[in-house]
């Protein structure tokens, strides 16, 4: 009687420099997009630290509010929004490619969902900066 | 043999959600908080104290803000866990997943606990 052979195997994994993707301009603008992930996420915590000094009272938050001015923070917020559009842009392009839709029989062409997609960000902004210029 | 990790689909969702907030929300916030104040764009009191205290006592205000910050950090973590493991990093310490799913719940954790004290 034959024994039961093991037929699993171990993937074979290609061993590749850490440095691959700084080889083909694709690659790195691959991973400039994957990078943006790490600034918003950063922005989201700072915006997060702000929003619990508003529980530590008047003086706190305003100090807090003023070294915000000072040019280190001004240059990392500058970063992180180039980074925050790089994001945008290239998420929203993406739409076109993965979302097909469907009216009825017609079928939208691309071009217009990734319009869609790009107006829908212009109007979900403006209607942001009406409220943090008018809400009370 | 492949293992049917259930989980999946929920990082992914949380993922596209994180991506598409991020998209549309996060570079108007990042121009008003960090930017519009020192270039003298937006009179600096929009931002100050007493304002924040009034528009945080909206529980609309505080949805708002828990989806605007805890659903970038879902993305995140889903991107970083990816682009480490492309880099071949597969673990550092803890495994990836945990590392970093586990750093976004407790992110929700942490964005939960600042909405209600304040």
């Amino acid at each position: 009687m034959m024994s039961e052979r093991n037929t699993e195997h171990k993937a074979y994994v290609r061993r590749v420099p850490i440095t691959w993707w700084l080889h083909n301009r694709r690659y790195f603008l691959f991973m400039v997009r994957e990078s943006t992930s790490v600034f918003i996420a950063l922005f989201v915590l700072g915006y997060l630290y702000q929003l619990f000094l508003v529980s530590r009272g008047a003086e706190v938050h305003d100090l807090f509010q003023e070294s915000l001015r000072s040019v280190p923070f001004v240059v990392g917020y500058a970063i992180v929004l180039l980074f925050a559009l790089y994001h945008s842009i290239t998420w929203l392009g993406l739409v076109s490619k993965i979302q097909i839709v469907r009216i009825g029989r017609l079928t939208v062409p691309p071009f217009l969902v990734g319009l869609g997609a790009y107006l829908s960000w212009i109007v979900a902004s403006a209607v942001v900066a009406w409220l943090i210029l008018n809400l009370k | 043999m492949y293992k049917e990790d259930r989980t999946e689909p929920f990082w992914w969702g949380m993922f596209s959600l994180g991506g598409v907030v991020a998209a549309l929300l996060i570079p108007v916030h990042v121009f008003f908080i960090g930017l519009a104040v020192p270039f003298g764009l937006i009179d600096e009191s929009l931002l100050e104290y007493s304002r924040m205290k009034s528009l945080l006592a909206n529980p609309l205000v505080k949805v708002y803000l828990f989806a605007l910050v805890v659903l970038p950090l879902f993305h995140a973590a889903h991107r970083i866990r990816f682009s480490l493991h492309e880099m071949g990093i597969r673990r550092v310490l803890l495994s990836l997943d945990v590392l970093c799913y586990g750093g976004a719940l407790m992110g929700t954790a942490v964005t939960l606990y600042v909405l209600l004290v304040i």
